[in-house]
Parts: structure tokens; sequence; C-alpha cells
């Protein structure tokens, strides 16, 4: 009989027995989850594509998907833009990877490859049909002589949309060069309407624009040769004229984003905006007294510098480290063929373009109402978009920027705007800090 | 045999200590030490590679002025929502303590901020200020106190006053709840002697209110101070630190420099540097919570 304390109440078990207890409990919480359903294999899915909408098309696609690959099951994880890299960060350090990530853009994709931590993407390209890719969507995805990812859909932001009604009673065209876009802005800013909606955020799509108004001044960000680009003279005239345009601007554009931007030109209070082709499908849902009155044009340019357009290339792509490779690349294969592949583009009509020459042609693309309705907007999107590049790859004499996501993501581009626009810096000033801030980045 | 069965009765001691030890280790110890160690680091947050570079993160950041920037958003922010958490904290606690109509209902009530999760707050609020459809815009215009809509979350300093007055809002229910709680304990028979000495209410709150509230006030002060300095998802979700870093706060600088710029390294300087700040409150709640011991409040 074990001995006791006297006076001291007893346990009614023994404390070695708790001790014992508790250890073999705590072992247990501890335990990693070691079982595993068998006979299954699930594929998990990462897309930011997640409306109801894109919902249903993505469940869809992988029932069918299902279907043709038994034992395979797909399971579809979320992420949101802004949660991207705490999650892609938690799953690489955790080594708990996904088998395939779908729009993340090429920015991510670049910083990504800078480590090696993306698969070889050769065997989806070829097996799609490396011709048929539009030239720029697939190439932007060629790194030392390997394909790392495929452009999935694209768009450009580098569009500007515009009320046909308030422009006419205006008495003025569709704005082509910055000079007439400003004078269109004072000319529409009447009331409760503001001429020009642009974002002056510190957000992703300022930095967007920002990449895009000095490619149109004629500048770039970084030279062919590695030199910085961002305190030339073109930087300079954009930030002037973003400056001179700001007026015209909602209050609260010093912290609008994607939403927000679109939010004030659906809802008519803005007359002229930067976007891709998502309003067509918002208007017609939300605000569809509006849809007879708006257009777009290619967004306009520096008089003296050229268009230009920034596309984001969403990706298809598998990282480094991913359990189902084989299968990964089996789904991903799935993803472009033509009813899967129209059945998630037309969830947003307008605005995923396709990355594939044959379903750009294709008469089931067209025969979508609302694209019906927006041809000739629709086919010249899909022109720009295909004439589009970005920070990865600025120009043709361009090496691959590894650096274009650490360059993005620092926010720099946004800050010189914001320098100009909140804090007052004369633009020299401004675009010289940017300059020596992406110096920095490129040397770190 | 007497040895043998202290020796046995240590290691029970011991046994029983384990845990809490343990578990000291795990989620205390091990994060700090951890923490210092990567500060020391130049690490990629993707990969987790590294490499030591000593004290070169901090004399990065210490000669960076977004740094010195952010350290001084972080004590704007800090002392003017405390600031004006006290202020609605003492106020409402001695309106709820005072007879009232719905007196039980209004103090569920009030706890309704602190209960609403940030993010909920955060969207409802962005939707309050927002420039084109937002209440207050609509009301101040319609009022004829303003003309056109004022930029509240995208103008310096409109950004800092509007986080700061949402942070009271939220928070200051906490200081309701920790006031309440010590104002029902002042003996009546205080206010009833100075009554009959004359005393004004005012006099009376002077004079025997605030000082009963001293202690309890110093403690909610110390806490809401530590809680305030290391807020992110308030200050963040309102405003993302803009426009410009006008907002920027260090918890929101620890984030871009791990998740944004991907340095883990940098990232955990600045909290490191943080937890330096941290410890002179940290230090103050201790000496305080030792006075109030030796006073037996």
């Amino acid at each position: 009989m074990p001995k006791t304390r006297p006076g001291k109440p007893q346990l009614p078990i023994a404390r070695r027995g708790l001790l014992v207890g508790a250890t073999t409990l705590g072992a247990t919480v501890a335990t990693p989850h070691l079982v595993r359903a068998a006979g299954e294999v699930t594929l998990r899915f990462w897309t930011s594509q997640g409306a109801p909408v894109q919902m249903a098309a993505w469940k869809n696609i992988f029932r069918r998907f299902e279907k043709n690959h038994p034992g395979f099951k797909v399971a579809i994880e979320l992420y949101s833009d802004d949660d991207l890299w705490t999650k892609l960060s938690a799953a690489f350090a955790a080594r708990d990877l996904p088998d395939l990530i779908s729009y993340v853009q090429a920015y991510t994709v670049a910083t990504l490859a800078a480590q090696d931590l993306v698969e070889p993407f050769d065997d989806v390209i070829k097996a799609v049909g490396e011709n048929d890719f539009y030239p720029g969507m697939r190439d932007i995805y060629k790194y030392n002589g390997h394909y790392i990812a495929a452009t999935y859909n694209n768009q450009t932001s580098s569009n500007l949309w515009y009320r046909t009604d308030l422009l006419s009673l205006a008495g003025l065209a569709p704005p082509q060069t910055w000079d007439d876009q400003l004078k269109a802005a004072k000319a529409m800013t009447k009331g409760t309407i503001y001429g020009n909606s642009l974002p002056y955020g510190r957000t992703s799509m300022t930095s967007t624009m920002m990449v895009n108004f000095v490619h149109q001044a004629g500048g770039l960000v970084v030279n062919p040769d590695g030199s910085v680009g961002f305190g030339s003279p073109a930087t300079i005239a954009a930030l002037e004229f973003l400056r001179a345009i700001f007026p015209y601007a909602p209050p609260g554009a010093t912290n609008y984003s994607w939403g927000e931007v679109l939010n004030s030109f659906v809802t008519g209070r803005a007359a002229m905006a930067p976007y891709t082709g998502r309003p067509i499908g918002i208007i017609a849902a939300q605000n569809p007294k509006l849809l007879d009155h708006i257009s777009v044009v290619a967004y306009p340019w520096r008089a003296s510098g050229h268009p230009a357009f920034d596309v984001p290339f969403n990706s298809l792509f598998i990282p480094k480290g991913a359990p189902h490779v084989a299968a990964a690349k089996e789904l991903a294969i799935a993803l472009f063929q033509k009813q899967n592949y129209l059945e998630f583009l037309l969830t947003a009509p307008g605005h995923n373009l396709p990355s594939l020459k044959s379903i750009a042609a294709a008469p089931e693309f067209w025969s979508h109402p609302l694209i019906k309705k927006f041809r000739p907007q629709v086919e010249l999107m899909i022109k720009n978009t295909a004439a589009g590049r970005n920070l990865v790859k600025e120009t043709d004499a361009s090496p691959y920027n590894l650096k274009a996501g650490d360059i993005f993501n620092s926010g720099v581009l946004a800050e010189t705007l914001q320098d100009v626009v909140v804090n007052k810096l004369p633009p020299s000033q401004a675009a010289a800090r940017g300059a020596d801030k992406i110096a920095n980045l490129l040397k770190a | 045999m007497k040895q043998a069965q202290l020796g046995r009765e240590q290691l029970l001691g011991l046994g029983l200590l384990a845990p809490t030890l343990i578990l000291f280790i795990l989620l205390i110890g091990y994060p700090l030490v951890d923490s210092l160690y990567l500060s020391l680091q130049r690490t990629s947050t993707l990969t987790l590679a590294s490499h030591f570079v000593g004290l070169g993160n901090f004399r990065a950041l210490f000669g960076d002025p977004e740094f010195w920037a952010a350290f001084a958003h972080t004590l704007v922010w800090t002392a003017g929502t405390l600031t004006l958490q006290l202020v609605l904290g003492v106020g409402m606690a001695l309106a709820l303590h005072g007879p009232l109509f719905a007196r039980s209902l209004a103090r569920g009530l009030v706890l309704f901020p602190y209960l609403l999760p940030t993010a909920v707050a955060v969207l409802v609020w962005r939707w309050l200020f927002n420039d084109l459809y937002g209440f207050l815009n609509y009301a101040l215009i319609a009022l004829g106190i303003v003309a056109h809509p004022v930029a509240w979350l995208s103008r310096t300093p409109n950004a800092m006053i509007s986080v700061i007055a949402v942070g009271a809002w939220k928070f200051f229910p906490f200081v309701v709840i920790a006031v309440l709680a010590r104002l029902q304990s002042i003996p009546e028979t205080l206010y009833e002697a100075a009554s009959i000495d004359g005393a004004s209410p005012l006099a009376q709150f002077w004079d025997i209110t605030l000082p009963q509230l001293s202690g309890v006030l110093a403690i909610v002060v110390l806490l809401r101070s530590i809680w305030d300095f290391k807020e992110f998802d308030l200050v963040y979700l309102m405003t993302g630190g803009g426009p410009g870093t006008s907002t920027e706060t260090l918890p929101i600088l620890v984030y871009r420099e791990a998740f944004q710029l991907l340095d883990f390294g940098r990232g955990a300087a600045v909290a490191v540097a943080m937890l330096a700040f941290l410890l002179v409150p940290f230090a103050a709640y201790f000496v305080v919570i030792r006075r109030l011991e030796s006073r037996g409040t």
C-alpha cells in the first residue's frame, strides 16, 4: 500500500498514475496525424478564384477530371492575393505543398523560380500545344531553357473604360493620349461624378499601373543591362501626369486598389477608369442601366511615348516538393481542355481572356451574350493583352528579371506615386528616391 | 530509508513541475529564443535558408528612417487610442454605475464593440468612412457641414485620427468592465460621509472616486498600452499602413518585412526591437503590481 503524508487528503488515484496519464495524453495530442485514407489520392488545388460562379465551374471541371482519372480526387483550397505569401511561406516551411497552384502572377513565379521552388512545366505546355499559346504568354514562363508555368488566362488593366454618354455630352472623342485624358477628366468632373478614377493607394493595382505609366512614357523600371531605369525623365513625366490628373479622382483615391476603382466606375461615380474587362459582367448584373453607355479604349499614353499593356500572366504551376507531380500535370492539361477551359473563362466574361489562340477563335467563346454584345471591345482587349508585358520581362532584350517580385512586393512603385500625391515631393525627387530603393533591392 | 523517501518526494515534485516547465519552454522560451536567433540571421521566408549576419539586421534597421517613422506612428497610435479609451471608458463606467433606465441592458450592450471580431468591425467602419457612399460623408454633406466628401482614410492626418477613433471604440469596453467593477466595490459610506461634510459631486469624484480608481486605472493603462502597442489587425485592415506610410506601425512593418519582402530575419529584428520597447511598460507593470500588493489594494 503506498504511503501518504499524514494530514494530506488522498487522491483517488496515485500521483504517479496521474503523471503517467497526463504524459500519455500529452503524447497523444502531440503525435502527428498518422492515419491516412488509403486507396485514393487527393490532389490539392490552390486558387484565388472562389466566387460562387467560379466555384461551381471548378467543381464541374474537377468532377469530369475525377471521372476520367479514377482514384483521384481534387480538393479546392482558396487563397486571397493578400495572404498568398503567408500561405506559400507556411506551405514551403512545413513541406505541406499543394499539387497545383493557379492564378498566381508572373512576379510571384519569378520570385519562386529565383529560389528553385518551381517544377518544370514543359510536358504540360507541349501536351496543350506549344504553338497554340500566344507567344508572349507562353514565353514569359520560359526560364533557363524550361517552361516553369503556363499562363492559364490573362487580361490587361491597361484599358480605359469610359462613359460614352458623359464624353459625348462634353463634346470629346475617346482619349488617346494623356493630354486628351486630362482634358476629358476635367470636363467630366461635375457634381457627384469624378472625371477619372485611378488607384493612388499603396496597393498592387497602383504598382501595376505605375509599371504601365512608366512604359507608356517611354521608360523602363529596369534597363535590359540590369541598371535601374526608374529615375528617368519618362518616370518623372508619368508622375507629373498622375499629379495633374489627381484632383479629378474621388477623394479616397489614395487608398484605392482594384475593388475601389471598379466600384467607382460601375456605380457611375467615375466617368473613366482603368480596368480589365470585368466591368462588363458587373454592370450587367448590378447596374444594367449603364450597360449601353460604356466603352473601352487602350489606355492613353504619353504623346511622345507609346501604347503599353501590363498583364499579370495568371499562371498554373507546380511548386517544388508537391507530392503528386505527374498527376498535377494531368490536372493542368485537363484544365486547358476546351470544355473545361471555356467553362472557367466564361465565369467572368470579358475579364478572363484566353491564352490559347484556338480558344480565342472558338465560336463558343464568342457566343456568350455579353461577349457578343461587347465583341469589338473584347477583341481589342484580347489584342492588347496578347501584346502585354510586365516587370518580369519589360522588353524583348530584357533578361528574365528574377527580382521583379521583390520590386513589386516591396511597394516601391506605389510608394513613389504616394510620395508625390500624399507627401507632396517633386516628381524628380520622388523618382530618384524610388530608383535608389530599386537599386538596393536589385543589389540585395 | 528517510533519504530515499526524500529523493522520491523531490522527484515527484519535479515531475509535477515538469508539465508547466515544458509548456513554458515550448510556448514562451522556444519562440523567444528562436526570434532572437532569427533576428541575427538573414533568412528567406520561403525556403528558410539563412546565414548569420550578427547585428547586421539591427544596424540596418536603426539606420532606416522607415523604422523610426513606424516607431513614431506606433507611439502616436498607442497614446491617442489609449487616451480616448480611458476618457470613453471611465465616462461610460460612471454613467452605468449611476441610476440609469435599463441599466442591465446598457451594461450588456456596451460590451458589443469588444465582442465584435475585428475584421467585421473594420468592414463596418470602412463602409461608414467610404469616400463615395459612406454614411459619415452623406450625413456631413446633408447637414451642410462640408461641401465635398472627406477623405477619412486616405489623407494625412485624417487616416491616423480615424484609426485612433475606431481603436478607441473597439477597445473602450475593457476599460468600462475594469472600472465598473472597481466602482461597485467603493464603500457607499465614503460618499455619505463626504455629503454630510458638504462635498460637491465634483469634489467627491476628485477626492473619493479617482483615488479609489487609481489602482485599477494603472493596471488598465499598462495592459492596454502593451496591447495597443502591438495591435496589428485593426490598423492593417483599416489602412494597410497608408496613405504613404502615415499609419504604418511596427507590427505592420514586421509583417511587411517577413511576408512581403520575404526577409524573415529583418522581420524578427523588428519584432525583437518591439519586445525591447515593450519591456519598459512591462517592467512598470510589475512595479505597479508590487506597490498595489504592498498597499493591499
